[in-house]
């Protein structure tokens, strides 16, 4: 059957008006109103430059240089075997990537570490522990503010020497814990450099103590920032700093009242809330926190200091944002929380939480520490 | 703000009511050359879809070649989001496509229709942190596509069923009306 092919010559009037209306579109796009802001309570905004030292501990070169000493060497230990650098590597953003940390007589470093104690709770990462406790007003306390998943200590001071007196942490059974402090005191009143070291940042004659001690490694914490990710460069004016994808994604986390718990500079508000997290099947007692609740955890460089939550029960970030679609609303602030569990407004917060990460922070391994123990403890 | 907000969107819709009365001033022409198509959205899949749900658009075609089975136009088009808190979406279109007529229901002729073009979008944020709002926007050059069944139940006018991939981002389906002139 032929087939009849009849051809309208474009009629150039005709065609004109296709042009015309395509012209105003275009100009419509052009001029498009701006939209309006999701008027919020909790505001997120970018990390200060500078960190606030407690009046009683300023920081100096050389204080931070033995500060870094300790955080390294495992002579803090009761088997000369684990260092805070153990749990807190740089390497990891200063966290461990495990789930829940093995602790005293463990072996490796982060996937590739064994042992056969664990600590109860995921060992968060230390970067930007300096601003902890600071509000959407900037203002913190280092000397009174809230440190571990339970709030039970007040400042990093207070907070270092705990895994020092913990016996799954560091400890072991080669001294109680009562006794702790005091005899990694008299270890380190031993080594003649460290005395050196000492009597240069507190002092001559300075007898070694926990106070001291606690002061050196806090004073070397604080200098463990990362607060020049992509998103405070785009709070900052670079309006470039993030993509459309992660653009959404903190869109969606704001509209979401995401920022219910996760706002200030840090994306925490340091409370504790209940949320009903999953218990880890890996430990023989359900930990309750305090009451059931652990604090918000900061959403500051996620993407290497997984996994998630106080027992790392999560995996993955895709997870955690997941578990906000339906879990118990026992907590005010979680109530607030509307969320669509869409896979695309999942993968776009994710985008976003990886957007708040920064690498460029101090990952300087030393190459010896004074107690002529292996660097970092057992991590080989 | 929000009074701001809605006579913006108010403008759209004034804005499309004009482009439709230019359009009936050119209504002479008894081969009905022109289409003017305003259409729904609802994004399924992709990236645009995690925080635009509903679209509306407008679409405009020439046709410009005729044979005894294919009706082939040009087609330009503008879409946007409905009321996303923090953030607007306009994106812009030129392509081409074609016209099939499968069949006739109920004496009313069933085309099948399905268009291929450029796509431009812009993405507009607005954000309040602590200090500071910050607004930004984002352009973008893609493909759209389209492919439809048009039910012409009038003389002049075709309910429109159709699915849209906006380039890589976003797989929308879709209601629309049409008037030919």
């Amino acid at each position: 059957m032929r087939t009849t092919y009849n051809i309208n010559l474009i009629s150039l009037k005709s065609f004109s008006l296709f042009i015309v209306i395509f012209q105003a579109l275009l100009l419509f796009v052009a001029c498009s109103p701006d939209p309006i802001y999701v008027s919020i309570d909790n505001r997120i905004g970018a990390l200060p430059e500078t960190v606030i030292d407690p009046a009683d501990n300023p920081r100096t070169p050389e204080k931070v240089a033995l500060g870094r000493m300790l955080f390294w060497d495992p002579v803090l230990s009761g088997n000369n075997d684990v260092a805070c650098v153990t749990c807190h590597h740089p390497n990891n953003d200063y966290a461990e990537r495990l789930d829940l940390s093995i602790g005293v007589g463990g072996h490796g470093l982060s996937f590739n570490r064994s042992g056969d104690i664990l600590v109860k709770r995921n060992a968060p990462t230390i970067l930007n522990t300096a601003f902890n406790g600071i509000d959407e007003g900037y203002l913190y306390d280092p000397a009174n503010t809230v440190m571990f998943w339970d709030n039970r200590s007040k400042s990093l001071e207070e907070q270092s020497l705990e895994p020092i007196k913990s016996m799954e942490e560091m400890r072991g059974n080669v001294y109680t814990a009562d006794v702790a402090i005091a005899v990694v005191s008299s270890r380190l009143n031993a080594i003649p450099e460290y005395v050196t070291m000492f009597n240069n940042v507190f002092g001559e004659g300075t007898v070694i103590d926990g106070d001291k001690i606690g002061k050196a490694i806090a004073a070397f914490e604080r200098t463990l920032i990362a607060n020049n990710s992509r998103f405070d460069q785009y709070v900052e004016g670079d309006e470039t700093a993030l993509n459309a994808q992660e653009l959404r994604g903190m869109n969606a986390f704001v509209s979401a009242n995401c920022v219910a718990c996760h706002n200030g500079p840090m994306f925490s508000d340091y409370e504790l809330h209940d949320l009903g997290v999953p218990n880890n099947s890996k430990l023989e007692q359900i930990d309750e926190g305090v009451n059931g609740k652990f604090r918000t955890a900061s959403l500051r460089n996620l993407p290497k200091t997984g996994p998630y939550m106080h027992n790392g029960v999560f995996k993955t970030l895709t997870d955690v944002v997941n578990f906000y679609d339906n879990f118990e609303r026992n907590d005010a602030d979680a109530q607030q929380i509307d969320f669509d569990n869409n896979p695309d407004t999942v993968a776009a917060i994710v985008a976003f939480l990886k957007a708040l990460s920064d690498s460029e922070f101090d990952k300087t391994i030393p190459e010896s520490v004074p107690s002529g123990l292996p660097v970092g403890g057992n991590i080989e | 703000m929000a009074r701001k907000h809605l006579n913006e969107k108010s403008s759209i819709l004034l804005f499309f009511f004009f482009l439709i009365t230019i359009q009936f001033c050119y209504s002479q022409n008894q081969d009905r050359k022109f289409e003017g198509i305003l259409h729904g959205n609802y994004f399924l899949i992709g990236e645009l879809n995690s925080i635009y749900n509903t679209t509306l658009g407008t679409e405009f075609q020439y046709y410009f070649s005729k044979t005894s089975a294919f009706e082939h136009y040009f087609n330009t088009g503008f879409t946007t989001d409905i009321d996303t808190k923090g953030a607007n979406l306009f994106a812009l279109d030129l392509g081409i496509g074609t016209q099939y007529k499968l069949t006739e229901l109920w004496n009313k002729p069933l085309f099948i229709r399905g268009s291929i073009g450029g796509l431009y979008w812009q993405e507009k944020f607005s954000t309040q942190f602590i200090n500071t709002t910050v607004n930004s926007s984002v352009p973008e050059f893609g493909f759209k596509a389209n492919l439809g069944i048009g039910y012409r139940f009038s003389k002049r006018m075709t309910f429109i069923l159709q699915g849209t991939q906006f380039s890589t981002k976003g797989t929308s389906v879709g209601i629309g009306i049409s008037y030919s002139f």
